[in-house]
């Protein structure tokens, strides 16, 4: 058995598809701590940036074998942000936590692979959906209708849009399970 | 600039993925707006180390069904109430053995969660995974299955003495988990055995006698002094997690502390060690050493784990773990050193196919003896 330290994280992620654990506690290791400061600065509560720290490496290890990305690193961070949009969201301290932003500054180049695998994250759920019920989504989130508009538009009637709209919203909770945090969905 | 209600409305949208490439943008950069200051997170590697074993419990709870764990909270009763995690079990015989002829052929599966139940009177429970519902009713032990597979046993504290204990005892290819009802959960490893009294609640000292190898987490109670007690030393804790591997066998035993603070006694020698300090006991006293803690509770979190350990003691690990012989073509193997980490419920061949990847020695198993030769 070789050092993991050694290996990149593309050769880490091969071992990660294969199921190796020893692998997979050395993508652990070598990012965690990055990851976990970087959502502390946000958070800044321990208890929830373990949970962000547990469900993006379950989330990890529970998809390892559907894994693409360019760079893992944007990937692991992309996965963090998307799960601190839910965490926030449902936070008791969101106030507490919005009030802390600094300036917004523009042009923070180093994050546009982050941003990238953050937008594949989150579009990727849509392109699983069968064709009508992607429709029904996609008018739903590009443009902002309400499930009334839409039924009128695609000539359906409002509780089957309805309907459609429930189930891909289960279907979205299983697919991104622990990475999204739902307190009230529908 | 994005108000603090419209940034909730995007996270919103993001968690449901039905957020604009604009949202997108904009919450991404609102995140990146934090960056640039350094942050400094206290006890961060603890924390590390700490988030890792639960992300393995929900990983392995998928894997090998071995876990459920219970968050319930025991009342100090007359009842004694023994939750044991069932998890994957199944029922070979009383002695435990294997048939030669499947395993000459075929590969030597790893262990599971098989133990044996011995009560105060004597009396013998085999853990089986049987059908729902009550499934033995033994001299005031009640035993019943959850939907869920936990086993639970119910004790009513009136019939039994204060002075009875319990014993259970995992064979080689064996482990186990049970929780006391304090609410200490401890785990087992193979070939190990746990006496502890029978009416827990009633005694000032938690006492308890260990052969073997297990984990304890320990449910804080400071009036009530928990004591790990093995042939060569004794640990006291008052509330915390440790692992105590003292296997007979061994020539030392060895207390790891992860969490809390726990003194370890061996005659007159007291030390108290911190979290990733272990204390290695033989005859003579009580030695100190900083160690990667993480690698003393790797078994109990599914996996095997060593950071340059030598080829004796990894091959003990895992014949405990298959319940075969080893027997070494050249004796200077045994201190060849190996490094790294896979999962416990892999086949016997997985395992030695990867030291053997390292170029230095060769395996060969024949029914329930593994042979190791220098690669030539």
């Amino acid at each position: 058995m070789e050092s993991y330290i050694d290996l990149s994280d593309h050769e880490l992620i091969s071992l990660l598809k294969d199921g190796n654990v020893g692998a997979f506690d050395a993508i652990y290791h070598r990012h965690s701590a990055g990851m976990y400061k970087f959502a502390y600065r946000i958070l800044k509560d321990e208890d929830e940036c373990n949970d962000v720290l547990q469900n993006v490496f379950t989330w990890l290890w529970e998809h390892r074998h559907n894994l693409s990305f360019t760079s893992l690193q944007a990937y692991l961070y992309a996965a963090v942000k998307f799960n601190l949009a839910g965490v926030i969201r449902v936070s008791t301290r969101r106030t507490e936590i919005l009030a802390e932003a600094p300036v917004i500054t523009e042009g923070v180049e180093d994050s546009s692979l982050e941003l990238k695998e953050l937008m594949y994250l989150i579009r990727s759920f849509t392109e699983s959906l069968p064709e009508k019920a992607r429709e029904i989504f996609e008018l739903s989130r590009n443009q902002y209708l309400t499930n009334k508009e839409i039924a009128s538009r695609l000539g359906l009637s409002e509780k089957t849009v309805e309907n459609q709209m429930t189930i891909s919203l289960k279907k979205l909770k299983a697919h991104l399970g622990r990475l999204s945090f739902w307190s009230v969905l529908l | 600039m994005t108000t603090n209600n419209e940034l909730l409305r995007i996270m919103e949208r993001i968690s449901n993925t039905t957020a604009t490439d604009e949202e997108i943008i904009q919450f991404n950069i609102w995140c990146d707006s934090f960056r640039g200051t350094e942050q400094q997170v206290p006890g961060l590697e603890e924390i590390q180390s700490k988030v890792l074993a639960r992300i393995h419990q929900t990983i392995n709870r998928k894997k090998a069904r071995i876990i459920p764990m219970y968050a319930r909270r025991f009342a100090a009763a007359a009842a004694v109430i023994l939750v044991v995690s069932a998890g994957l079990f199944y029922y070979r015989s009383l002695k435990f053995d294997q048939s030669l002829s499947d395993i000459a052929k075929q590969d030597i599966a790893p262990g599971s969660n098989k133990a044996i139940l011995t009560l105060g009177s004597g009396k013998r429970i085999v853990l089986t995974g049987a059908a729902n519902g009550e499934l033995a009713k033994e001299e005031g032990v009640v035993i019943t299955k959850a939907a869920d597979g936990q086993l639970i046993y119910t004790v009513s504290g009136k019939d039994s003495n204060s002075s009875d204990f319990n014993t259970i005892e995992t064979p080689r290819g064996g482990q186990h988990q049970l929780r006391l009802p304090d609410g200490t959960e401890i785990w087992l490893n193979a070939a190990t055995t746990l006496k502890y009294p029978a009416n827990f609640t009633a005694l000032k000292e938690r006492r308890v006698q260990l052969s073997g190898e297990a984990y304890f987490q320990v449910a804080k109670d400071g009036s009530h002094p928990f004591i790990v007690e093995t042939d060569r030393s004794s640990v006291e804790v008052l509330g915390t997690h440790f692992d105590v591997n003292a296997y007979k066998d061994d020539a030392v035993v060895k207390t790891t502390l992860l969490e809390g603070s726990v003194k370890v006694l061996r005659g007159a020698v007291v030390k108290v060690i911190k979290p990733n300090q272990q204390a290695v006991s033989d005859g003579g006293g009580i030695v100190v050493k900083e160690v990667v803690a993480d690698d003393a509770i790797a078994w109990k979190n599914g996996y095997f784990m060593f950071s340059s350990d030598r080829l004796d003691n990894i091959m003990s690990r895992i014949a405990r773990w298959y319940d075969v012989d080893v027997v070494y073509g050249d004796e200077s193997l045994k201190r060849e050193i190996f490094l790294g980490t896979i999962s416990r419920y892999e086949k016997i061949s997985k395992v030695l196919r990867m030291l053997e990847r390292t170029g230095t020695v060769v395996f060969e198993v024949k029914g329930n003896t593994v042979r190791i030769n220098r690669k030539e």
